[in-house]
């Protein structure tokens, strides 16, 4: 390509830094253009636990660890009718993983910046990225303009859209699509001064200081972030209705008033001082982009999806996002041939987690009609088991830490948790579920049907007649390996009494599933196989595979043996 | 079946894929004779598959090998691959088969080498299981009495040696100028230019690091022996070792207070950079050629 770069980075935020910085250590020639000049202003942040493994990664947590930022160790709520502060510490679950920071996002952002810029990529600040070169069929870099407005085309093999809210290529492309269930404003500003919150609430406990507080009030939600010893973030989340109407000055006045009538925030600001000039006002509408990937190019952090704040991910998806392009960049690097799968389960990944975000944001929402729903019986746990009773299930998701399979995967906006995890969730409440929950979950059960039991024999898995169980998928996927992805086949069965599992066979056994038609045996597509790769060296292999492949399937009930 | 993989979408007929593959792998040398089988190795697990992906693995083992002597860059994921080719194939063999297991270990050995760099928590560790295999192979060697095949051998003990981190590393150092003084001595320039001159650029290493000497005494004659790595060093065919050899020309020249040296080290980052190695060209050149 004309400019020689191997990847061109639009946005130096967390996921453009990050993914730009993680890169360069592989050796990729790396330029990373930024409308503004670090440090600049930002929003928050509170961050969770999940940021630490990215971090850790790309060589950055030392940096953060030793910038002084405060830190965290839990959230707390005082959300539904009741106002009995609710707070969860990171370390019930996650002992390793058991705290983050509250973050000035300039800073922070600046950080990360530099360390990208010390591992040999190259930043150019004050650039703006204007729309990719090429369509969404083949781009192969992006317009730019620079601070005396000149525009230029800057070239390269993959381009990568990290312009965060602005998602520039979602915009280009018309891929964004809003979620109409997340669609909120927020009002924030910068107070010195104040009190703790351990203070506050009498926790007793001083590491609750560095905790954001989540209140909710009549006109939606207020936070309180203790970015610095001196400096609170305070914001307030409402519906954009409600306040279309307001004039920049009424805005401030609205922010003020909603902020001192709560009485939990208004003691934690007692003695101190509002420090902003006038309120600054968000749109917190929550998008996914239809596609993060395409022919030369991919989308990531808030580019590819931006999820409503309310659970604080969004640094964590953005630098998981990060993390994750990266390792499906290296391998299509490392092993071209598997490109297009590393790419399809970059996007898979991500979406996945996103999803799992923002049906939790769903849910919360859906909970603050309700004060009597999940999250508010689920303080009343006194003992969580590690299977993941409710309580857990939600400290692991508000932690952020993704990659551990199977308890976030599977929530689902009705009722916010698979049937499986509901069953969980009934064995561990310690009080009785009220009568609209119950219908609710039930209904969602009978969605799922019922199957006959099945029994199995002992008969020869190749002598049998495999008969596809009724709501099975598979397609090729990668699965990780160390640093590098390898294929596999990903098998998904919707299990009656369980949800959706994964199952995960040799990539080779795709063949066999495809000839899963419920008419022929297990030794009719033995033949078939052998048939069509007689001569190869794995024609004497093949037989075997068909057995294995059809053995792992009727061990999990997805093929009937009989 | 087709013989090119690059015709046939792993996830759309991954057997097909496979078959085409381990066609390619027949058919070409040395790095393209790695990347395919390890596109076959990619799809054809062990367990579904336990002769083809023997086979797979012993080429994709094999072929690693060949581009280390070939002096080609390795990538640290491409020799963990090795790495995992390498054990498989072992664990295939019977233990009495000869002379497999010389090429097998030797090949595990070289690949562990090459997975591991400074900073790795099981640097030590893999250097140490290196060497073994390396060992081993070459007591294989002299039983066989295949000298070009025992000096090659020798040449990767002579690597892992020189590179191994302890306390004292004179005894070390002076076993990997033994091994390297071997090996040059039976792979001349005539008989394997490359090999000659990884012997050449070694001994410079090494005769700079020894513990008990003073580097500045032994500056010219690292020169010497760097210079006449580069006199038979092939720039395009081995990028890798003629950067190496700049390298050990250029710290030879810095220790001996040259000026020169910079000349060397922007050579040597342009090979680097020309082997594929971009990252380590950029670290070559914000350590020695920034102001």
């Amino acid at each position: 390509m004309s400019n020689g770069y191997d990847a061109l980075i639009l946005g130096g935020g967390p996921a453009g830094s990050t993914l730009a910085t993680l890169l360069a250590q592989d050796g990729l020639r790396v330029a990373l253009v930024e409308r503004e000049h670090m440090p600049r202003p930002h929003v928050g942040e509170s961050l969770i636990p999940g940021v630490l493994p990215a971090l850790d990664a790309s060589g950055a947590l030392p940096l953060v660890q030793e910038a002084g930022f405060t830190q965290k160790f839990g959230a707390t709520y005082i959300w539904g009718r009741s106002r009995e502060p609710w707070t969860v510490k990171f370390s019930e679950v996650y002992p390793d993983q058991a705290f983050a920071w509250q973050v000035d996002r300039a800073r922070f952002d600046k950080l990360l910046l530099d360390h990208a810029a010390a591992e040999g990529v190259e930043v150019r600040q004050g650039v703006t990225a204007l729309g990719p070169v090429g369509s969404a069929d083949d781009v192969q870099g992006a317009r730019v303009r620079a601070e005396d407005g000149r525009e230029r085309a800057l070239t390269a093999d993959l381009t990568i859209d990290a312009t965060g809210q602005d998602a520039l290529f979602g915009r280009v492309f018309r891929t964004r699509q809003y979620n109409t269930a997340l669609r909120h404003v927020a009002f924030y500003g910068h107070w010195s001064g104040g009190r703790d919150l351990d203070a506050v609430l009498g926790s007793g406990d001083a590491k609750d200081a560095g905790n954001i507080l989540i209140v909710t009030v009549p006109d939606g939600w207020i936070w309180h972030i203790p970015i610095a010893d001196t400096m609170r973030s305070v914001g307030l989340v409402t519906d954009p209705n409600a306040v279309a109407n307001l004039s920049a000055a009424n805005r401030t006045d609205y922010y003020l008033a909603q902020v001192r009538a709560c009485p939990e925030i208004a003691a934690l600001l007692e003695g101190g001082e509002w420090v902003s000039e006038g309120v600054e006002a968000l749109s917190d509408w929550s998008f996914f982009c239809s596609r993060f990937t395409g022919p030369g190019y991919l989308q990531v952090g808030d580019a590819a999806c931006f999820i409503d704040p309310i659970l604080s991910t969004g640094v964590t998806l953005a630098v998981n996002g990060a993390l994750r392009a990266a390792r499906a960049i290296r391998t299509g690097r490392a092993s071209p041939w598997l490109k297009g799968l590393a790419m399809d389960w970059y996007e898979t990944e991500y979406r996945s987690i996103a999803t799992d975000f923002a049906d939790l944001a769903e849910h919360w929402y859906g909970g603050h009609a309700d004060a009597d729903a999940w999250f508010w019986r689920a303080k009343k746990l006194a003992d969580p088991t590690r299977n993941f009773s409710i309580r857990q299930a939600f400290i692991h998701l508000s932690a952020g830490v993704t990659g551990t399979q199977g308890a976030g995967g599977q929530l689902r906006s009705a009722g916010g948790y698979s049937p499986r995890q509901l069953e969980l969730i009934y064995d561990n409440l310690a009080t009785n579920l009220d009568a609209d929950s119950q219908t609710e979950i039930s209904q969602v059960e009978a969605r799922f049907g019922q199957s006959p039991p099945r029994t199995h024999t002992t008969t020869s898995v190749l002598l049998g007649r495999p008969r596809l169980g009724e709501a099975i998928s598979f397609r090729a996927h990668m699965a990780e390996h160390e640093e590098l992805l390898r294929p596999i086949t990903r098998v998904t069965r919707v299990h009656p009494n369980a949800g959706p599992e994964h199952i995960e066979l040799p990539i080779a056994a795709l063949p066999v599933l495809e000839r899963l038609d419920g008419r022929r045996s297990g030794l009719d597509i033995a033949a078939d196989l052998r048939e069509r790769y007689a001569g190869t060296p794995i024609e004497r292999d093949l037989r075997d595979l068909v057995s294995a492949t059809l053995q792992r399937l009727a061990e999990t009930g997805a093929v009937d043996i009989a | 079946m087709t013989s090119d993989a690059s015709t046939v979408d792993p996830a759309v007929d991954p057997l097909g894929f496979a078959v085409a593959a381990m066609g390619d792998a027949a058919t070409t040398e040395t790095e393209g004779r790695f990347a395919a089988a390890r596109r076959a190795w990619a799809v054809l697990d062990s367990k579904s598959f336990p002769r083809a992906s023997v086979e797979a693995a012993r080429t994709m083992a094999l072929g690693l090998r060949a581009m280390a002597q070939a002096g080609q860059a390795v990538t640290r994921a491409q020799a963990r691959d090795a790495v995992e080719a390498a054990e498989r194939w072992l664990e295939s063999l019977p233990g009495s088969e000869q002379p497999a297991p010389a090429d097998a270990q030797e090949a595990r050995g070289v690949a562990r080498r090459l997975a591991t760099v400074p900073g790795d928590d099981d640097h030590a560790r893999m250097l140490e299981s290196s060497a073994m295999d390396l060992l081993a192979a070459a007591q294989y060697r002299q039983t066989a009495g295949d000298a070009a095949a025992a000096a090659r051998t020798d040449l990767e003990i002579s690597e892992v040696f020189a590179i191994y981190p302890t306390d004292d590393r004179a005894p070390l150092i002076e076993r990997a100028v033994g091994h390297a003084r071997r090996a040059a001595a039976t792979l001349t320039a005539d008989v394997d230019a490359t090999a000659h001159a990884r012997c050449q650029l070694l001994l410079s290493g090494l005769l700079l690091d020894h513990p008990k000497t003073e580097p500045r005494q032994f500056a010219s004659a690292a020169q010497g022996l760097a210079d006449s790595a580069l006199k038979v060093v092939d720039d395009e065919r081995a990028p890798l070792v003629a950067a190496r050899a700049w390298q050990a020309r250029a710290r030879a020249l810095k220790i001996s207070g040259s000026a020169d040296h910079k000349a060397g080290y922007a050579r040597a980052a342009e090979l680097l950079a020309a082997a594929g190695l971009a990252a380590e060209s950029r670290e070559l050149r914000r350590q020695h050629l920034c102001a």
